[in-house]
């Protein structure tokens, strides 16, 4: 495998312009700008009804949420009661919502979860139609398969890196110019950290697309093959587990059983998933350059 | 490795999404005047069911809020602003579709002038919807109303940066 990083580096930045140009980029854009934005303006709503009816016990919203997120993120609630009597909440859901800009917490839960399933939208014709269209081969006369291939999903991560960014800054100005509940250093430093886990986590669905784009000669399959890993692996673990429990491991074949540990409040925890994330992110593209690098372009 | 001549598939995507979104304001237009409508026969069922039953508000509380929910319905639509404004909606409407068909012809006029006049329309529009809207029909500026700026603001950027010299003919 021979990289050059010029090569490397034009490849990825001109597929970074060329984005938009090509159309995934302006459709996945706009879905990640719609569905970041609906889900932001659902907790907006929720949040307004509690201001606007004191009669509601805050506390009590918060231990809804809690509930809530609970089940999300499959923490035992065998909630010890305290020497006051009242249980302590776990310390996974105490970090996301009682630390951290709780609004943006529940918002970076659900992006956490929702966004791999847009992700193909931007990732699966990386290469699919250059192979069907055989337009590889004039690029190949000036630089080598690995420069494109890697070349591009770089180009592609550091468009998806782009449209993360400007939805969490919008996401956390608005949360921070409407709410004003919480301290401007606050909703920073969290904003910088969903933006980077965010970003982390769309690596290795990225890859699985790039993995598809370079497996098959034509751009719907690759789109359909990617949607159907991503969307099928967590639904056939859900139904598996109510037949079979060991079943429900078929969630780590993706990212999907490790991801919401990337919102773990323990270091060791988030290192561990954004350490997982990137080994998915190496084994789906090499798995992937192996098949490029063999078939005919 | 850009073909300025062939037509890039970000304006292929990108008239397909103005067909798409037109369709679904065509439909809105659509649904408000129908809504009219359903919203006079409904009051009549409910009137009726009073009539019928002079006791169900006070067993079914919840028929006197769909009553009240209707007549706010009514009144909105009612609205002389609100109206006008539904009633100038519909140009941005027919702007998306048309410019959607220059966007796949790649015509100066018909895609990148009407584009652009439906996005600044369409900005137009929502700002005075915000700020003449009585503020019992509307929430004022909030993420709902970000969520309509998007494709317009999109629009603009992308006829005038990414697209400018693919809509020339």
């Amino acid at each position: 495998m021979k990289i050059h990083s010029r090569h490397l580096r034009l490849i990825s930045m001109y597929w970074t312009r060329y984005a938009v140009r090509g159309g995934a980029g302006l459709v996945y854009l706009l879905l990640a700008l719609l569905f970041g934005l609906i889900v932001a303006h659902i907790f907006e709503k929720q949040q307004e009804y509690l201001q606007e009816n004191a009669s509601l016990d805050p506390q009590m919203a918060v231990e809804i949420d809690r509930s809530v997120i609970q089940w999300v993120l499959d923490i035992e609630t065998d909630r010890n009661p305290s020497v006051t009597g009242i249980p302590e909440p776990d310390p996974w859901t105490a970090y996301l919502l009682d630390e951290r800009p709780a609004l943006l917490s529940k918002i970076f839960l659900v992006l956490l979860f929702g966004m791999p399933f847009l992700i193909s939208v931007l990732g699966f014709n990386q290469t699919a139609g250059d192979i069907q269209s055989r337009g590889l081969r004039y690029l190949m006369l000036r630089t080598e398969r690995a420069n494109i291939y890697f070349g591009r999903f770089l180009g592609s991560a550091l468009f998806s890196t782009i449209v993360i960014a400007f939805l969490v800054a919008t996401i956390a100005f608005y949360v921070g110019m409407k709410f004003r509940i919480y301290s401007a250093g606050a909703l920073a430093v969290w904003g910088l950290y969903g933006f980077g886990v965010i970003s982390i986590l769309m690596l290795p669905y990225l890859a699985v697309c790039s993995a598809m784009s370079a497996s098959v000669s034509s751009p719907f399959l690759s789109l359909a093959a990617s949607k159907l890993i991503i969307v099928g692996v967590p639904i056939a673990a859900a139904i598996g587990k109510h037949n079979w429990e060991p079943l429900n491991n078929i969630k780590y074949l993706l990212p999907w059983g490790i991801q919401n540990y990337l919102m773990h409040p323990e270091w060791t925890h988030f290192l561990g998933a954004a350490a997982g994330c990137l080994g998915y992110t190496a084994l789906f593209l090499m798995l992937g350059y192996i098949r490029f690098q063999r078939r005919d372009l | 490795m850009e073909d300025t001549g062939k037509r890039p598939g970000g304006l292929t995507a990108l008239a397909v999404i103005n067909f798409i979104l037109g369709g679904i304001l065509l439909l809105g237009a659509l649904g408000t005047i129908l809504g009219k409508y359903g919203i006079e026969m409904s009051e009549k069922a409910i009137d009726e069911r009073i009539r019928n039953d002079p006791n169900l508000v006070e067993r079914e509380p919840q028929v006197a809020q769909q009553k009240e929910d209707l007549e706010m319905a009514k009144k909105i639509l009612s609205d002389p602003t609100v109206r006008t404004l539904n009633l100038l909606g519909l140009i941005p409407t027919g702007l998306l579709i048309v410019s959607g068909v220059g966007y796949l012809k790649q015509k100066k006029m018909l895609g990148r002038t009407m584009g652009n006049l439906y996005a600044v329309i369409t900005i137009v529009l929502g700002i005075a919807e915000i700020v003449l809207i009585d503020k019992e029909y509307t929430e004022g500026f909030g993420l709902a109303s970000l969520i309509g700026f998007i494709y317009p603001v999109l629009t603009l950027f992308l006829l005038n940066v990414t697209f400018k010299d693919d809509l020339v003919e």
